[in-house]
């Protein structure tokens, strides 16, 4: 049988892929005009929902509350908006300006983006209604987890005051090294004030120093006089009294000195005396200023660690003593309400577990949770201990994923139809792919290049090295003795050939023909041998 | 009946189109009374083949050249075999016939006035105005060379 299917597809292309594009394009409206109707049936949800509650909080429906109706009409606009997204994606696939395509973009990416929020939003209202059977056991979970929260474990409890305890004592600690620091830091400047001063006074200096020489003087003096005592005593002749006279003399005059000496220290040490009176009466203020900062900020301190004891520390220290006392019923409060945690959680189990999101929370948690969030998961986990954040997280993660493949898969699907049904694919499908002008055959071709320059590396490395040394050897030298022979001397020796020559020779024939009888030879006719040889 | 239609009902509905196309060209090219070989180059050469389909693809020239039915009943056909939603591969026909027409640089009365039952056969145009038939041609100039 004749087949000529490969001539069709080659002399009309189109038509082995546009079929196929076209139940794209139909697949893709199908998609689109679903994706309306959801819409649609939010828009209509929204304007229900308003009369109801409307009905409910005025037990009479009023004509005059528009808003829902309001609601409604935007989101009818939304779905509206899904069905202008196959005509956007084939603007956008025909269009021939660059600035028309990025306008087409942006309009499309704007509706897939309404079309996402249309799905968020109708899974949001199922997840909602399907968690709500659960959500009640749970709060009462909860509940009971607070409760025991608040009331805690007794030794926890009391770790934890002993610990606040020891917090507050140790602020207070540290106002009291504030105060002693406080303290130190008055004397400090008390002394420096002194300092200061007795350096500020150069008279003083010089009068503790004049005084200082007088009082050398008045030493030097009386050891004369106990010198010249010792020599009064020690004279043994002396009969004229001359001598101890003398010496008596002497003695008198120096304790003259002696005398006017002590005067001018005494008055040496009174203008001291005035210079340091004065000075003190001087610094009496700075002082005064100083211990009374000291004092003032002293006292706030002070102030402060009494507030703080009779606001925290003894609350919490009666706190303690009392949890002491009341520790045994405490405990049995705790297992009451543990009882009533463990009958609890069965419930939720119960109920969570026929619920899809909850189950698809788990095994996210227990999945995708351990591997991409570095989350730690106990072997028991249930449904129970599955938190808020894990919910919406799965939600997100699986719903918010399929929201955003549904919002855009009909733009994709309408593109692949409009490309199998465009006859300019055929035509850039028979065009070579990699011509050599192009990035990208440049971009592979560097490629080939990097395999060969390594190839050549890797194989140049491998091969053993051959390293050139001149090693001296001896080698035996033969010296080739140079062999006499006879020369062979040829000679040419004629040798005589054999030569055949043709020559004609007459030979007599009988014959009786009257012609040739008749005929006479010319004698001088000789016939000549040709030239030729044969 | 067409014995040539016959002949080739059990093959795929693609190669009866093809054949259908050939029967369509040797008729065109037949209908004034002379089938050049310039001709047959250029319908070999609008229908892309291998070179061991060459031979048959003449016999089949051949065949459509020498068969008696009317061009109107083949097209009729070929029509009902593509559907009348398939409009462009329709005015594709017509451009290549167009084309044959016009590869000889004469266009002879009896090659337009098959054109003009085939156009209006398929449905491609309402009336047999050639200025329509030409400018169905003129779509598809880049790939038959249609001047």
């Amino acid at each position: 049988m004749v087949n000529l299917n490969n001539i069709f597809n080659k002399f009309y292309p189109k038509a082995t892929t546009s079929p196929a594009g076209k139940k794209l394009i139909y697949m893709a409206w199908a998609i689109e005009i679903t994706v309306a109707m959801v819409g649609f049936t939010i828009a209509y949800f929204m304007v229900q929902l308003g009369r109801e509650e409307t009905l409910k909080a005025t037990s009479q429906e009023t004509s005059s509350n528009v808003e829902y109706y309001i609601i409604g009409l935007a989101f009818f606009v939304v779905g509206l908006m899904e069905l202008t997204k196959i005509p956007l994606a084939t603007a956008l696939y025909y269009a021939a300006r660059t600035y028309w395509k990025i306008i087409f973009f942006i309009a499309l990416i704007a509706v897939n983006f309404s079309t996402f929020e249309t799905i968020i939003q109708g899974f949001e209202l199922s997840y909602n209604k399907r968690l709500e059977v659960v959500n009640i056991e749970r709060n009462k979970l909860e509940k009971l987890r607070d409760e025991l929260k608040t009331l805690g474990t007794p030794e926890i409890l009391e770790n934890k005051l002993s610990q606040e305890i020891n917090e507050i004592q140790d602020k207070i600690n540290n106002l009291n090294s504030e105060i002693s620091k406080i303290k130190i830091e008055e004397n400090n400047a008390l002394s420096q004030l002194e300092n200061e001063n007795a350096t500020a006074n150069p008279k003083k200096d010089a009068l503790e120093k004049k005084l200082e020489r007088e009082l050398n003087t008045l030493n030097s003096y009386r050891d004369e006089k106990s010198k010249q005592l010792l020599a009064l005593q020690s004279i043994k002749s002396d009969f004229t009294g001359r001598k101890r006279r003398a010496i008596r003399e002497e003695i008198a005059n120096i304790e003259e000195n002696i005398k006017s000496q002590q005067k001018l220290i005494r008055n040496i040490e009174d203008k001291i005396e005035n210079i340091s009176g004065n000075i003190q009466s001087q610094n009496i203020p700075k002082i005064n200023k100083i211990k009374n900062e000291s004092t003032i900020r002293i006292n706030e301190i002070r102030n402060q660690i009494t507030r703080i004891t009779n606001t925290e520390l003894n609350p919490k220290q009666n706190e303690k003593s009392r949890l002491a006392e009341n520790e045994t019923s405490n405990n049995e409060k705790i297992e009451n309400i543990q009882k009533q945690i463990d009958e609890q959680r069965k419930i939720v189990i119960d109920k969570a577990s026929s619920n899809q999101i909850y189950r698809l929370a788990l095994m996210i948690k227990i999945g995708p949770g351990q591997w991409f969030f570095d989350e730690e998961v106990s072997e028991d986990i249930s449904e129970a201990e599955l938190t808020k954040e894990d919910i919406d997280k799965a939600f997100w993660l699986w719903f918010g994923f399929l929201a955003f493949i549904i919002s855009i898969i009909g733009t994709l699907v309408a593109f692949a139809g409009l490309h199998l049904m465009d006859e300019r694919m055929h035509e850039i499908r028979n065009k070579p792919i990699i011509r050599k002008n192009t990035f990208f055959y440049r971009f592979s071709k560097m490629f080939v290049l990097i395999n060969r320059y390594l190839a050549s590396l890797i194989t140049s490395t491998l091969k053993p090295k051959t390293i050139e040394k001149i090693v001296e050897k001896k080698v035996k030298v033969e010296v080739e003795k140079p062999v006499y022979e006879e020369k062979i001397v040829y000679q040419k020796v004629e040798v005589p050939k054999e030569v055949t020559r043709k020559e004609i020779v007459h030979v007599p024939l009988w014959t009786q023909d009257p012609d040739l009888l008749s005929k006479q030879i010319d004698p001088s006719f000789v016939e000549k041998p040709s030239k030729k040889k044969k | 009946m067409s014995q040539l239609w016959d002949k080739y009902s059990r093959a795929d509905k693609q190669t009866i189109v093809i054949i259908a196309v050939l029967i369509l060209s040797a008729k065109l090219c037949i209908a004034d009374g002379h089938f050049s070989q310039v001709e047959e180059d250029e319908i070999l050469k609008i229908i892309p083949h291998e070179k061991y389909q060459r031979s048959l693809l003449i016999d089949i020239l051949e065949e459509g050249a020498a068969d008696k039915t009317p061009i109107q009943e083949d097209a009729r056909r070929l029509k009902k075999l593509i559907g009348p939603q398939n409009k462009p591969f329709l005015e594709f026909i017509i451009a290549v016939l167009y084309r044959l027409a016009e590869v000889d640089h004469v266009m002879s009365e009896e090659e337009l006035r098959d054109i003009q039952i085939v156009a209006v056969e398929f449905g491609v145009v309402r009336a047999p105005l050639m200025k329509q038939i030409r400018t169905i041609a003129l779509k598809f100039k880049k790939k038959l060379n249609i001047v």
